[in-house]
């Protein structure tokens, strides 16, 4: 270590953080790494795991699927939407100020 | 051969100069998607559209000009935002009032998908609909029955059809944003990989460009080894990481993508940067083709009636301690309304959203609001009538400016100050999506209809062209 402190939340790791919906019934989270090492310590390091995002939006783990797309250093997660787009309960219709909570996660 | 996109949806107005030249590098088809579900259920629901007819006109004029020039056909699918029998209509006739205005003839096909809700309790009865993977919510006749107006969204094979009968102009209901884009290509015996990835990569205009923009050209060149996509507007540039990146966009997987004539793969395809702006795409790409005719379903049915009011509070006293007094203030509004109209329930709901602590998260916020000094206040009554919605939005606004809290120094004069009067606005009817499923077909012409017909060009009648099929 050359005593610079290491990133220390998922944001600082990343280019770009977006959630969007993905049809009606689920949010999408797309994740670029900054570098190839920002992506293997967002992976290795095992802080977007199921549980982890599960417990960040109220989920079961079963429910989150997390993908790793080695090639472009990106993460997609994909969770069911609490209410469908539009729905009277719904507070985002496009789904794309949802990623904050994800972003602030720590490394 | 060449597909161009001018833009993502029909009426964003993309720039003249980067049409032309478009042009000038001659596109075997132009085609615009003109609709999407992203902005909520109420375009389907009321059959309204996202953007403005002059706004469509101008667009539609302009890639007919384009068609018309190089005589290659326009396709633009999904329209009128929701992809109704009826917006399919409300774009025909900006075709038809073109072709009167230029003299000049058009053979236009339609392709309709709207689908009742009849149809659907039956095809749901026969086992013919299958909810979509991650969808949490349960499909029921009870729900299907309620629905106020359904379309499916087709894939290539009817607008295949409809290039086959050597149409000018394709207006299509709802469609897959892709197939609009595959469809010439499937139809010149390209490799149906690089058709549809062509379909995904181009299916929001210049969006996978850099800078990504919506209301712009994107243009791709399908071969038989691969595709090759950039923008025309000299300011825009295709990236191998934009293109890339664009296919994740609005979509729940990374690379397997559902379309209604089976699944597009592109785990085994490369990204290369082939020239300043653009990019080459080689390798794998895979389309499986499906055993049935799948058609995702999108239908809506009504909730009832909205009201809403905004004001904002500057009142330390409110807002201090994570906005503690507003959040006294607004359960003892919920409280002295359900006293009045009853419990909260399917039939009414009253929200109190605080827009600068929570407003947007919700339970899931965890940032503390000491900092903020202002709030915006929204309520918001969903009712069974405009008239219950008014009467309930009426009441919780006057506990909301009146209401008591601990620490108050604003005796008796208001906690919102309204940017407006009325404070209160009726909104109109509420929709509500169905939850995500598929129509499983034999043929997409199970439930699509096309018209062909030819217009004159002389501000005649349209002449129609007895070729219609699909449901009668």
């Amino acid at each position: 270590m050359d005593g610079r402190r290491l990133p220390q939340s998922v944001d600082q790791l990343c280019s770009m953080i977006r959630s969007k919906n993905a049809g009606t019934a689920m949010l999408t989270f797309d994740l670029i790494a900054r570098d190839r090492a920002s992506f293997d310590r967002l992976i290795g390091s095992g802080c977007l795991a199921e549980s982890v995002v599960a417990e960040l939006y109220g989920l079961q783990p079963e429910e989150v699927s997390v993908y790793a797309v080695e090639d472009i250093l990106a993460i997609k997660i994909t969770v069911p939407r609490a209410y469908s787009t539009g729905a009277p309960d719904d507070r985002d219709v496009y789904g794309c100020q949802q990623a904050a909570p994800i972003g602030g996660l720590p490394v | 051969m060449r597909v161009l996109s001018v833009s993502g949806f029909l009426g964003y107005g993309f720039p003249e100069s980067s049409f032309r030249s478009a042009i000038s590098q001659k596109p075997d088809a132009i085609v615009c998607d003109a609709g999407t579900n992203d902005a909520g259920p109420f375009y389907l629901g009321s059959g309204a559209s996202m953007t403005s007819q002059e706004a469509c006109r101008r667009d539609l004029w302009l890639m007919l000009e384009g068609g018309h020039a190089l005589g290659v056909p326009v396709i633009v699918g999904s329209a009128w935002t929701a992809g109704t029998d009826q917006g399919v209509d409300t774009l025909a006739e900006l075709v038809r009032a073109w072709s009167a205005e230029k003299g000049i003839s058009v053979r236009l096909a339609k392709l309709y998908s709207e689908i009742s809700a009849t149809q659907l309790c039956d095809l749901y009865e026969r086992g013919n609909l299958e909810l979509m993977g991650g969808e949490s919510m349960a499909l029921t006749r009870e729900s299907i029955e309620e629905v106020s107006r359904a379309v499916c969204a087709m894939g290539a094979t009817p607008i295949m059809r409809a290039l086959d009968e050597e149409s000018d102009v394709i207006i299509a209901g709802r469609a897959s944003d892709a197939a609009l884009t595959a469809a010439l290509p499937l139809v010149r015996q390209a490799p149906p990989g690089f058709a549809w990835q062509a379909g995904r990569i181009l299916e929001c205009g210049a969006c996978a460009a850099e800078p990504a923009d919506t209301a712009d050209c994107l243009m791709t060149e399908v071969r038989d080894d691969g595709l090759t996509v950039w923008a025309t507007n000299p300011k825009l540039r295709c990236t191998a990481e934009s293109v890339a990146a664009h296919m994740l966009y609005e979509t729940p997987h990374p690379y397997v993508f559902r379309e209604p004539e089976g699944t597009l793969d592109t785990r085994d395809v490369q990204y290369e940067q082939h020239s300043s702006g653009s990019v080459l795409i080689r390798g794998n790409a895979r389309f499986i083709p499906g055993d049935r005719y799948s058609m995702r379903v999108e239908g809506v049915r009504s909730r009832g009636y909205r009201s809403i009011a905004l004001g904002g509070v500057r009142d330390p006293a409110l807002i201090r301690n994570g906005a503690e007094g507003m959040r006294v203030v607004r359960s003892e509004t919920i409280k002295r309304v359900e006293e009045m109209f009853g419990s909260q329930s399917s039939s009414w709901m009253l929200r109190v959203l605080l827009y600068g602590v929570d407003g947007v998260l919700g339970d899931r916020e965890s940032e503390e609001t000491d900092a903020c000094h202002e709030i915006a206040v929204l309520l918001d009554v969903v009712a069974r009538s405009q008239e219950e919605a008014d009467a309930i939005l009426a009441l919780a606004r006057a506990h909301v400016v009146h209401g008591d809290f601990p620490g108050r120094l604003n005796i008796n004069a208001g906690n919102l100050a309204f940017p407006f009067s009325p404070s209160d606005v009726p909104v109109g009817e509420v929709f509500e999506f169905l939850p995500a499923f598929v129509v499983n077909c034999d043929s997409p012409w199970n439930l699509v209809r096309m018209e062909v017909m030819d217009i004159p060009g002389t501000g005649g009648e349209i002449q129609s062209g007895g070729r219609a099929r699909g449901r009668s």
